[in-house]
């Protein structure tokens, strides 16, 4: 159906009335994060003193809610995740219409994870209480689908499944392995979300632009990992994501046939390594500095995008990954201290 | 200990051949001693590399591990943890080593590529490889660590049954063999003493009772 322009007009006014009000409230949510000059501070905190600290900020409820049943380091990580997953749920209630949707559609992630450990867990005699402990609830699906999910049987499972809109999934199950399985429903995951953003708003762009970024860092990722392993070129090429922005599909396939030298000098070339030189050669060996290195870049871009489009999408993306940056960080403080783990180690590890 | 046996020459002849049997098994066992103890002193060496080995891979296992809880949370590597249908197994063949048998323990199937790993690639990330990567190689370690142990193990239980045997053989055995056999030498040797005494008495009573006979007959005539 096509609207008169004063409709049109109308209906674009509102929707940035409702950005401008949703985007006000994302950046006073914003303002709760962390400040990075915290980070350096937990670093020098033991685990209880960290737990205490984190007990009088945002997470305060999260942890007075699992205080009860876990303790120390399970009982931090299992707060971020409440929080994460509280968090994310009032981002989708609080925005309407599009907006909302795209929420809904971009936090999808977070229930093909949740499926698929449930699925492991079932196919792997896993007790339920265990898999319930391996949900992040920040998807889409509730509570209490999440519940029936995994207390149903192996074919229950894919009854609820079908009812809850996963037919696809549900096909892909039958007829493959699980690891193929979750592949599958990655791609698919960014299929779709490159599909609905592809035209449309300026929004819709930029929103379409971020994805493609986002799939550009875990082809990146991936590329490396599997040609550090020595896969042959045609199955690495299985594993790549199309809609890249730097990396289109073309050029990762020029760059499979390559040994891991001359990929590396190759992709140190990419725009997102400017700033980052040395961010691959350093670590030949493992993957984990980049991929630290790779979320700072994105999450730069994301913010310094924000602000200069304050009454677009990526107010609302950039908070979601900053979030989850936050959650990884304090994550990977309380896991390392755990571990014993230098600092210098765990400072690494950290996206500041 | 006294002999409590019959003395006679069979027996003699029976611990004699005894005697023998046992300096040959005493030599023998000596050799093998000799032979276990060469073999686990070489493995003690393997032994104390192997332990070092594995000190150091799982200080390594256990950092990598507490990187990827840290980059993916404990959740994550749970839910990766649940993936691999296919278990590593071993097999155990025995093998001899001088009489001792002992196990010949291989792994299979526990180093995989990581599409073969059981989870996703595209949703999991690089610090879940490390750690898998580690752990792999410790458990390929442990496992020639077992095998060695358990060599070890063996080796010094037979050493020491060995050693027993030896000593039992040259310091007991033998010894109560030998004296037997010369007690019986001795008894023997007593017993044809004391035959040909007794032979030579009846022979002299015989000449006396003869020589009386002719007394008597010349007096009558």
């Amino acid at each position: 159906m096509k609207l008169n322009p004063f409709r049109r007009e109308r209906r674009a006014k509102v929707a940035i009335r409702h950005f401008a009000y949703f985007n006000a409230r994302v950046l006073a949510m914003r303002a709760k994060l962390l400040p990075k000059e915290t980070y350096p501070k937990f670093l020098q905190m033991g685990i209880p003193e960290l737990a205490r600290s984190l007990g009088e900020s945002e997470y305060k409820v999260a942890i007075e809610q699992l205080g009860p049943k876990y303790r120390g380091v399970d009982l931090v990580e299992f707060s971020l995740n409440r929080n994460l997953a509280t968090t994310f749920h009032g981002l989708i209630e609080k925005a309407q219409g599009e907006l909302q949707s795209l929420l809904m559609d971009y936090m999808r992630y977070y229930d093909l994870e949740n499926i698929t450990t449930a699925l492991r867990g079932k196919l792997s005699g896993i007790s339920d209480e265990d898999v319930e402990e391996a949900i992040i609830p920040a998807g889409s699906l509730t509570d209490a689908q999440l519940k029936r999910l995994i207390e149903a049987s192996y074919d229950d499972t894919m009854e609820i499944l079908r009812k809850m809109g996963y037919d696809e999934a549900v096909d892909l199950i039958t007829d493959l392995p699980l690891p193929e399985v979750e592949d599958h429903l990655i791609k698919m995951y960014y299929a779709n979300l490159l599909e609905k953003t592809s035209g449309g708003s300026k929004n819709m762009k930029m929103f379409h632009h971020f994805i493609s970024i986002d799939i550009d860092f875990m082809n990146l990722i991936n590329f490396l990992r599997l040609k550090r392993d020595g896969t042959p070129p045609t199955k690495v090429m299985e594993y790549m994501m199309p809609g890249g922005a730097q990396l289109p599909h073309k050029k990762l396939k020029e760059l499979a046939g390559l040994d891991m030298e001359e990929i590396l000098t190759r992709i140190e070339g990419l725009a997102y390594f400017r700033e980052h030189q040395g961010a691959l050669t350093g670590e030949k060996d493992s993957l984990t500095a980049l991929e630290a290195s790779l979320l700072k870049f994105q999450l730069n871009y994301a913010v310094r995008e924000a602000r200069q489009n304050p009454l677009s999408i990526l107010v609302v993306l950039s908070y979601i990954l900053a979030k989850r940056v936050e959650v990884a960080n304090i994550r990977n403080i309380v896991r390392g201290k755990e571990g014993d783990l230098p600092t210098e180690l765990i400072r690494k590890q950290l996206v500041l | 200990m006294a002999y409590e046996g019959k003395p006679t020459r069979s027996e003699l002849i029976d611990i004699k051949r005894k005697i023998k049997l046992s300096e040959t098994g005493h030599k023998l066992l000596k050799m093998k001693r000799d032979g276990l103890i060469l073999e686990f002193f070489e493995i003690l060496a393997k032994a104390r590399d192997i332990r070092s080995i594995l000190t150091a891979e799982y200080r390594v296992a256990r950092r990598n591990l507490t990187i990827a809880e840290g980059v993916e949370g404990v959740i994550a590597i749970k839910a990766a943890a649940f993936a691999p249908k296919d278990h590593p197994y071993v097999h155990i063949r025995p093998r001899n080593v001088m009489g001792v048998v002992v196990p010949q323990v291989e792994s299979r199937a526990v180093k995989k590529k990581i599409t073969e790993r059981g989870y996703g690639i595209i949703g999991s990330r690089s610090a879940i490889d490390d750690a898998v990567s580690a752990y792999e190689v410790l458990v390929e370690d442990i496992v020639v660590a077992a095998e060695i142990e358990t060599t070890i193990r063996k080796l010094l239980v037979d050493i020491e049954k060995t050693k027993r045997r030896v000593n039992a053989l040259e310091f007991k055995v033998i010894p109560d063999l030998t004296e037997a056999a010369a007690f019986i030498t001795f008894r023997l040797e007593e017993m044809e003493r004391e035959n040909t005494f007794r032979l030579k008495m009846i022979k002299q009573k015989s000449q006396k009772e003869a020589l009386a006979k002719a007394r008597a007959a010349e007096a009558a005539d």
